[in-house]
């Protein structure tokens, strides 16, 4: 028996030999879009915990993956599994987080993580973390570890856990699970957080929280040393919206004007910003850009009824891109040049869970039902129906391997979308051929003669031409338009800003005002459906700045907007046979954004 | 869920890990009946409630702090104690947790103690085949017709391809691959949209066929190749098989466990009139 087993094993053997040539997909030169997740808590986030999240970081690396997991009495799988994924878990209360789930670890009969491991109800798990964790935070100018901190073993071996999990989920060709942490500094309740992506497994021994430094200048310089040490890593900052004007700030943390040091540092650790996720959709706020028809997307209103988390211009993307400009030309070098990645933020474990028609919440019991996500929200943070899902994180790379995907966001070359897999490029250039037909032709001329989203534009003298491509989700909804955000700053230092339409879908014009005919609506408000009947498949095209001014700094980048579709909120009120919402839209255009490239006179 | 059989080894790891909670209990110096009226507090006792202050205050306890928590100690002892005599441990849902739980780590620790046995992961592994088999895949051409084309078109354009026409004459312009080599299903799914790959199977090979719809539109597709999906062996996908295998372990330990405890148990439930 035993020796006809090894016969068909030897076979099986030689037969998965002559296939693993072809498994493994060659690099593409041309690069292939790959999906993926970049901000997403385990049980090993003390939140999470207390939201009752009991997802290990095994468990999320696993959905992310494609298997199905029970949340909350509701079973969730990825349609699609992710192509790349990174588990960021806050570092602060890391080393906690192993006392509290490890049996026989330091510090785990601690009578308080005794006491946390039983807590039954939302207040009470509401009213310990007050007393543990946010009384802690507000009453310290820098927050402390807890009494039952058990040492920094304890945070060494969390993170080992996150390594190891990392390693083994790791399939080169097939999925990439990068090692991440979540650095979360919050002062003054100015979120400043950011999420640090390794590209290897040569990471050090700890992570760095926001209890060992507490200014994002002493992050970059512990940056610096890992660097020094041979380590490559990078910063993404998120949720700028509740920054308080601090993500993009005139200051350093102490107060001092930016410096030229500041900003090549900032430059050089921070290449990308997270354009949305949970709480809200930090590109533009409707109040500070009325003339975007589009910028009342997702601008999740209450996160500023929350720690005087008021909204400022300069804390949107598009308003830090522009400081960015004006401190480009202050000081020759721009701190804010970033490329765009989107995550989910969710504190459950579900790796990029953002389909609008099935969502549950992303804090366990303070969104977890219908009633608390209507009427409740999401505890010192945000109301529950302004809570916008998560997007997702869009890299082109050569291929689906760890070092791929992050040298893709190490030079730019992403793009975000509020969650569809949308495809969106961009290419610029003084010597693109404009109205381009055939996107692979396009592509490889943007290559030869251009530069990819995420680049700088050389010296030119004439107008560049930017070409563009997007194409739909191949299970989603068709697409509206791709249009083109221009912002500059002219010599007395002033930003402008401008939005084209450069390519739709039907055979629509552009009015008298400038404004192009919107694309229709096919949502059926009782049933939650939609159909395909109008917009596009894809979409290309191009534009070329007629007004560039080669003195002028500037950066260009591509938002590709679908049809409308049904928002969370319909498909929850027609599932449960409730009435819709008033103050929150039915529907919505998701939409996708690709990495600026910038011009630098 | 595959019914298992009750492995020997694992019968005896539920012994041992019996007898281990008997000796606990044996040994173990804290009242085991709730109605004893004499409270011990031993050496280990006075050493843990020093090791807990040095934790926090990074000293040892002075003579009269130690007495102070002893005192405590004592105090916490003749309360549980009394509670426990007055049965308020029952019906409160913190307490039950908290002791479902550690009997759950107690069994899942005994769990990661098991080592395969020989033979063993082999079987596992070919009881879950299905989980380790490389995915079925297609290598093909195609050809992109457009986002709405019309069945007298696509015919044509069928009609014309096995007539021997080039295929670049009749493509519309897009960044989907024009050719495939064996690729996943799953992968395939990711470029066209969900069932794509699926409407290919009985496809013939070497043959233009269609039209196939797409999230983007019409297609006409050649296969050149399938395979079948195949199970490579056990030890290039070891690492999986042995991680499935401790997780499907861990929760046979703590099931079987349960059911052991459970046989020692009457249960009685409501009859429909009582619960009517």
């Amino acid at each position: 028996m035993r020796s006809i087993g090894l016969k068909l094993s030897a076979s099986a053997f030689a037969l998965l030999l002559g296939s693993t040539a072809v498994v493994q997909a060659e690099q593409n030169p041309l690069r292939n879009a790959y999906f993926g997740e970049t901000h997403m808590h385990t049980m090993f986030s003390l939140d999470a915990y207390i939201g009752d999240n009991r997802q290990t970081p095994d468990m999320a690396y696993r959905f992310a993956k494609g298997e199905a997991f029970d949340i909350g009495g509701v079973t969730k799988q990825l349609k699609r599994p992710l192509d790349f994924a990174a588990v960021t878990d806050h570092a602060e209360y890391i080393g906690e987080m192993y006392s509290t789930i490890i049996e026989g670890a330091p510090g785990h009969d601690n009578p308080d993580l005794v006491t946390l491991r039983s807590l039954e109800s939302l207040e009470q798990k509401q009213e310990w973390f007050y007393n543990y964790v946010l009384k802690n935070a507000r009453e310290n100018p820098t927050p402390t570890h807890p009494s039952f901190y058990a040492g920094p073993s304890t945070v060494k071996s969390a993170w080992q856990i996150m390594v190891e999990t990392a390693e083994q989920h790791n399939e080169p060709g097939v999925f990439t699970a990068m090692v991440g942490f979540e650095w979360s500094g919050a002062p003054g309740g100015a979120n400043l957080h950011r999420n640090i992506l390794f590209r290897d497994a040569n990471v050090p021994a700890a992570p760095i929280s926001y209890i060992d430094v507490n200014t994002e200048e002493e992050l970059w310089d512990w940056m610096r040393v890992q660097e020094a040490e041979g380590q490559q890593l990078l910063a993404i900052s998120h949720n700028s919206n509740a920054s308080k004007g601090r993500m993009f700030p005139n200051t350093d943390s102490s107060g001092e004007p930016l410096t030229l040091d500041y900003a090549r540092t900032r430059r050089h650790y921070e290449p990308l910003v997270e354009m949305m996720q949970i709480k809200g959709n930090s590109e533009v706020h409707r109040k500070f850009w009325a003339a975007d028809e589009f910028s009342d997307f997702e601008n999740a209103d209450s996160i500023q009824d929350n720690s005087g988390r008021k909204f400022h211009a300069r804390d949107f993307v598009r308003g830090g891109l522009k400081v960015g400009l004006q401190k480009g030309q202050e000081l020759g070098v721009n701190p804010f040049q970033f490329g765009f990645v989107g995550g989910t933020d969710s504190h459950n474990g579900l790796m990029s869970d953002v389909a609008e028609d099935t969502f549950i919440g992303g804090h366990g019991p303070e969104d977890g039902t219908v009633e608390r996500r209507r009427t409740a929200g999401v505890g010192g943070w945000i109301d529950g129906k302004d809570l916008s899902i998560g997007s997702i994180s869009g890299g082109w790379a050569i291929e689906n391997t760890r070092a791929a995907i992050w040298d893709a966001m190490r030079r730019r070359e992403t793009f975000a979308t509020s969650g569809p897999r949308i495809k969106v490029r961009m290419f610029g250039g003084v010597d693109l051929s404009a109205n381009p037909s055939d996107p692979s032709a396009m592509v490889e001329q943007g290559y030869l003669l251009g530069v990819p989203m995420g680049g700088e534009l050389p010296q030119a003298g004439v107008a560049p031409t930017f070409t563009v491509y997007a194409e739909k989700d191949a299970d989603g909804a068709n697409l509206d338009r791709i249009q083109i955000i221009k912002g500059w700053v002219d010599l007395n230092g002033d930003a402008n800003e401008t939005i084209i339409d450069v390519i739709w879908s039907g055979d629509r014009k552009i009015d008298a005002t400038g404004k192009l005919a919107p694309v229709g609506n096919t949502v059926d408000l009782t049933t939650a459906m939609f159909t395909n009947d109008i917009g596009a498949a894809t979409l290309i095209g191009s534009w070329t700045d007629d007004n560039f001014d080669p003195t002028e700094g500037a950066f260009y980048y591509a938002r590709a907007l679908e049809i409308p579709t049904p928002r969370w909120t319909t498909y929850d009120a027609v599932r449960n046979n409730l009435p819709l919402l008033d103050d929150v839209p039915a529907v919505i255009q998701e939409r996708a954004w690709g990495s600026p490239i910038w011009y630098q006179p | 869920m595959i019914v298992r059989i009750i492995k020997e080894p694992l019968v005896h790891f539920l012994l041992i890990g019996g007898l281990i909670f008997a000796a606990f209990s044996l040994f173990d110096d804290s009242p085991t009946n709730p109605n004893s009226r004499k409270i011990i507090i031993g050496e280990a006792d006075l050493a843990s409630l020093s090791a807990r202050f040095e934790s926090v205050w990074k000293r040892s306890p002075q003579p009269e702090e130690m007495q102070t928590m002893t005192e405590d100690l004592i105090r916490e002892r003749v309360l549980v104690n009394a509670a426990l005599d007055l049965g308020m441990d029952r019906g409160d849902a913190v307490i039950e947790r908290r002791l479902r739980q550690k009997m759950e780590f107690f069994a899942a620790s005994i769990a990661e103690a098991v080592e395969p046995e020989d033979g063993e992961m082999e079987a596992f592994y070919q009881a879950n085949a299905e989980d380790y088999q490389t995915p079925l895949q297609l290598a093909l051409e195609q050809i992109y017709l457009g986002e709405r084309v019309s069945p007298e078109d696509s015919s044509a354009a069928l009609a014309a391809l096995m007539s021997g026409a080039d295929p670049a004459q009749l493509r519309q312009a897009s960044m989907l691959p024009e050719r495939f080599e064996m690729t996943a299903m799953r992968v395939l799914d990711n470029s066209f949209g969900t069932g794509f790959a699926a409407s290919l199977i009985n496809f013939p090979i070497g043959e233009w066929a269609g039209p196939v719809r797409s999230g983007y539109g019409q297609h006409l597709v050649r296969l050149s190749a399938k395979s079948a999906s195949t199970l490579p062996p056990l030890d290039q996908v070891m690492p999986k098989v042995l991680s499935d295998w401790q997780r499907t372990k861990r929760q046979d330990v703590m099931d079987q466990y349960y059911q052991t405890l459970r046989q020692g148990y009457e249960i009685v439930l409501p009859t429909t009139d009582d619960a009517s």
